[in-house]
């Protein structure tokens, strides 16, 4: 039945097929026959995929139902004892496979003709969008698209060239004001779709369109009076208007929760007291335990790369902001860490602060009181350094952007082969610690120093490591730091006055081997990983806790044998500075332990968590990165109940 | 007798225009019923309805006891249909239009249908396009027929063709009555055809059936030519309204 | 030979049961005689085959047909005597009628008798061997 169904499209399609055929077959063979003039040929290559394809299957769906119409044949055909979802459908395949005949004859001439996949194949840009696999595929989706939305419709009417303009127009129309969109303001803030995510999402939402459209059609074919035109009209856009907002959510949806490939990476950076910061390439956010969920702070455009600081009660950060996608300015933001006092110091209103074109932020740090701001730009590696140099200091709230002189010691560096950051305020205020490392060994740094009054810098530590992402004890006064007495020697943690720029004579060396070290919030104690050779031969790795008050390690507990598992730990301490939470990945659990690190409790992880690692605890919640799935899970310690907050 | 069709309060409109309104029918296995009706009554709307050409607006009809809706297309394997306006894909062959229709049917008997062909004498190669009116109502009916319905409708296949062309048509129906014992459905304006083989007499005026009875009786009751008892009828009916 | 009118009052299988006996009162058909199968008889005339098998069914049930499995109907021979006293029968009333319009001319039988075999004698030659329908 649906063969006979089937074979009858194709008979009756068949002069208008083959036409098709010889069509494409000519602009194919236009390929050989220029073989000189490549500008013809990829002019041809493009009529083939740009424009043939497309109206080839326009004018093959909006003859779907023609012979019906003709003759009044449709009476014919629904009565005999057939489902018409079953018409439809033999009807529609039938069609499809004309287009893919075309298509096979089409990859045909690409292996055997030389010269058209080099002509349109590969990464190519279509009205400024880059389309990742290149024009025949985008060709070939678009086609069969427009073939099912045409077919869908051209039961409707029995004119087939009405049908046909009426679709071409709409579907122009629908293209021109989603490109305006997309390029205008509007869309410059639809940036919660990342830009490896745009083409994806317009993929599903055809897709999705596509299929109301069918789905519309069968439903109107299978309830409508075929010889009543208005009413079975009336029917399709009841079918249609509903699911067409159907496919619209199902986009939205998917754009929503699909994941995001590439670069979206969880790096918390700042760490207010109260709140966590996590910048990811869709922006910067930041988690609040009193309302127990996450808010933007800044949503990324398509081609952002964003800074956050956060210290003293105050978050400084960058934003983007895109008129056209030519017309970007950056601006940096300063408010408190409660959401209020949201202040401009950069980009904001022409002449409040003068800030050179063409200039990016590449790091900020706010002092620990709060009050000022250190920002660096990309002068630092580029060459007109000399025009403005790459460091600035600022208020926090807005006035005196000041720029400092430049340091050819700290600054003069080749392009691309050095990192510079900032690692801490020092000497209350008046100095700049930055970190200088290299590209290719990313995990030593050379300790600066510059002086804020005298406006020089001098290098304080080779071969030192950072030993923390926040090095600095919140008070602001001291911070871990990690360096090889010799090298080849292992890493020994020892506290480093900011004060006096020095290590503590006493504290110079807490450990031997440390790994990793953590902050308690009073600044009284810090956590440590390190590693104990054991006398057979194997390493086991221990967490430990340093007093500052007794200045010596007052609680030791094994751990694991694996190192990777120990670099993992993170343990982060609670607000009352009484627990230390740590990810026990071979127990697949948070380990909730006491001062002197006894087991107080744990947490399983939930089913959902792919790879944990990267704590914080904020108040009394527990943030878990997942590094598999790019997601952020909070544990409340009291309730103890995990919830996905991002 | 056996219940075969059984219509039950259909009604169907056109925009605002009613065609059937409340219209009940039950047809018993193997009769023959005759529906008067003038053009525009509602005759063509209700065979399509039958069929499953067009969805009713409210009603129930039921074939064997099961009920059918517009939806259904396995019941229509026991219905065979020819229409007042030749309705085929005028580009077909008649031989593919027959071996078309045998996919469709179970009971499909292509000897049946060729040899109705050749008595017809239409060339089985020729284009539907190029046949007579009335050769293709006889290919209509040999379509029809060739699938053993156990059910046929004739929608006022004859009118517009000449008397011996009616005649023909006529016998081969009653050829098939006699080999098979199909129930039909003979809906039409021309009382002539419709008085030499009718058993029951149906009269639609009116959205709905006036009359439903054995023909016979009708005649005996009003002892006029079946033209004459239409004429009145439908003259009762129409002054009855205001 | 068997002609219906659809339009005349008298129900269908009666008008053929009616030809069907003229046929066999006539001559046309006698006894043993086949009748067409119901088939052939509702193509030929046009009529519903149910009507033609009605009345066969009901010439059958009066005895003046009989029908046999896989061979057909037949006229039976009842048939013929019943054409035969429907002839007598028939000739009798026309013969009633004569009679009566003769006495209305107040003649005396003698006379009406010399009357009738001057007209047979008359009519012989013409009729002698005719076929009239």
């Amino acid at each position: 039945m649906f063969i006979a169904l089937y074979l009858k499209e194709w008979k009756e399609k068949a002069f208008l097929f083959f036409f098709e055929l010889a069509v494409l077959v000519l602009l194919v063979l236009g390929q050989s026959f220029f073989r000189e003039k490549k500008d013809v040929r990829e002019w041809l290559a493009y009529a083939v995929l740009l424009v043939f394809f497309p109206f080839a299957a326009l004018i093959l769906g909006t003859g779907g139902f023609e012979t019906e119409f003709r003759s009044g044949a449709w009476a014919y055909l629904f009565s005999r004892p057939v489902h018409k979802t079953s018409i439809w459908l033999a009807k529609f395949v039938a069609h499809l496979s004309m287009l893919a005949a075309l298509w096979l004859v089409f990859a045909a001439a690409w292996l055997a003709v030389p010269g058209i996949s080099e002509l349109a194949g590969g990464t190519q840009v279509l009205v400024g969008f880059p389309i990742g696999p290149g024009f025949p595929s985008w060709a070939f989706w678009q086609s069969a698209f427009l073939l099912m939305i045409s077919f869908s419709l051209s039961l409707l009417h029995e004119r087939q060239f009405s049908v046909l303009f009426i679709g071409v127009f709409a579907g122009v129309g629908v293209a021109a004001v989603v490109w305006a969109v997309l390029n205008s303001r509007v869309g410059g803030h639809l940036a919660w779709i990342a830009p490896e995510k745009a083409l994806p999402v317009f993929l599903v939402g055809q897709m999705l369109l596509a299929l109301a459209f069918a789905a519309a059609s069968i439903l109107t074919l299978v309830r409508s009076d075929f010889s009543q035109p208005r009413s079975q009209l009336l029917g399709f856009v009841g079918w249609a208007a509903p699911l067409l907002v159907l496919a619209l959510v199902g986009t939205a949806v998917w754009a929503r929760s699909s994941p995001t490939h590439g670069r979206s990476h969880l790096w918390e950076i700042a760490f207010t007291g109260g709140e966590a910061c996590y910048k990811t390439d869709r922006g910067i956010f930041k988690y609040s335990p009193a309302e127990d969920r996450i808010q933007w702070l800044m949503k990324a455009g398509p081609f952002s790369y964003s800074v956050v600081s956060a210290a003293g009660g105050k978050v400084a950060y960058t934003a983007y902001e895109v008129r056209t996608r030519h017309d970007i300015t950056e601006k940096l933001w300063v408010e408190n860490s409660d959401g209020t006092g949201r202040t401009c110091i950069i980009g904001g209103a022409r002449g409040k602060n003068h800030w050179p074109d063409d200039t990016f932020i590449i790091d900020l740090l706010i002092s620990p009181d709060g009050t000022k701001v250190a920002i660096l730009s990309d002068s630092a590696y580029g060459g007109h350094r000399c025009q403005s140099p790459p460091l600035w200091i600022a208020r926090t709230d807005g006035t005196r952007l000041e720029n400092l002189p430049d340091d050819a010691a700290l600054f003069g560096i080749p392009h691309g082969i050095y990192f510079i950051r900032f690692v801490a305020w020092a000497r209350d205020g008046n100095a700049l610690l930055l970190s200088r490392r290299e590209s290719n060994k990313p995990k030593i740094f050379t300790l600066w120093l510059y002086d804020l009054e005298s406006k020089n810098s001098r290098i304080l530590f080779e071969n030192a490591a950072p030993a923390s992402w926040f090095p600095s004890s919140p008070q602001g006064n001291l911070m871990a730091l990690k360096y090889q007495a010799t090298p080849e020697r292992p890493w020994t943690l020892g506290l480093f006055d900011l004060k006096t720029v020095e290590l503590r004579k006493n504290e110079a060396s807490i450990d031997h081997d440390c790994l990793w070290a953590f902050w308690g919030s009073q600044g009284d104690r810090l956590a440590y990983v390190a590693r104990r050779p054991q006398p057979n031969g194997q390493d086991v790795y221990i967490l430990a806790v340093y007093s500052l008050a007794a200045q010596r390690v007052v609680a030791e507990k094994r751990m694991t044998t694996s190192e990777a598992e120990a670099m993992l730990f993170a343990p982060s301490w609670t607000a009352d500075g009484m627990k230390l939470v740590v990810i026990d990945r071979e127990a697949n659990s948070l380990k909730i332990l006491g001062v002197d690190l006894q087991e107080e409790g744990q947490a399983p992880f939930p089913a959902w968590m792919n790879k944990p690692a990267g704590l914080q605890v904020v108040g009394h919640q527990a943030l878990v990165e997942d590094g598999k799935n790019n997601t952020l899970w909070r544990f409340d310690l009291e309730k103890k109940d995990w919830k996905r907050i991002y | 007798m056996s219940e075969l069709l059984s219509i039950h309060h259909l009604s169907k409109s056109f925009g605002r225009r009613p065609v059937l309104k409340d219209f009940d029918l039950t047809t018993e296995n193997g009769r023959v019923y005759g529906l008067l009706g003038l053009n525009g009554e509602g005759k063509t709307t209700l065979a399509r309805i039958l069929m499953g050409v067009i969805p009713s607006d409210g009603g129930e009809i039921r074939f064997k006891g099961r009920r059918i809706g517009f939806g259904d297309s396995g019941y229509k394997r026991a219905f065979g249909y020819v229409p007042e306006d030749p309705f085929f894909y005028e580009d077909m062959t008649v031989r593919s239009l027959l071996n078309f229709n045998a996919r469709f049917y179970p009971l499909w008997d292509a000897k049946k249908a060729s040899s109705d062909l050749e008595r017809f004498a239409i060339d089985p190669k020729a284009r539907i396009r190029t046949l007579s009116r009335g050769m293709k109502l006889k290919l209509g009916l040999a379509v029809a027929l060739a699938a053993a319905p156990e059910f046929l409708i004739l929608d006022d296949p004859t009118s517009g063709l000449d008397v011996p062309t009616r005649q023909d048509f006529l016998r081969d129906v009653i050829r098939e009555l006699a080999a098979s014992g199909t129930t039909v459905l003979f809906a039409t304006h021309l009382v002539h055809e419709l008085e030499r083989i009718v058993e029951r007499l149906l009269v639609l005026h009116g959205g709905r059936l006036i009359l439903d009875e054995d023909f016979e009786t009708v005649k005996a009751r009003y002892q006029a030519s079946l033209e004459d008892i239409f004429v009145s009828l439908v003259a009762k009916a129409q002054g009855g309204r205001p | 030979m068997i002609r219906v009118d659809p339009a005349s009052f008298v129900p269908i299988y009666e008008q053929v049961k009616q030809e069907i006996l003229r046929l066999v009162a006539t001559g046309r058909l006698k006894v043993h005689d086949p009748l067409p199968s119901i088939r052939d008889l509702a193509a030929e005339i046009i009529i519903n085959p149910n009507t033609v098998a009605r009345a066969y069914r009901e010439l059958e049930q009066t005895g003046l047909i009989s029908t046999q499995k896989g061979r057909g109907s037949f006229i039976a021979p009842r048939a013929g005597l019943d054409a035969a006293n429907d002839r007598k029968t028939r000739l009798a009333r026309v013969m009633d009628g004569a009679i009566a319009e003769a006495r209305k001319f107040a003649l005396a039988d003698d006379d009406i008798l010399k009357i009738f075999e001057e007209r047979l004698s008359k009519n012989a030659n013409k009729t002698r061997g005719g076929r009239h329908e």
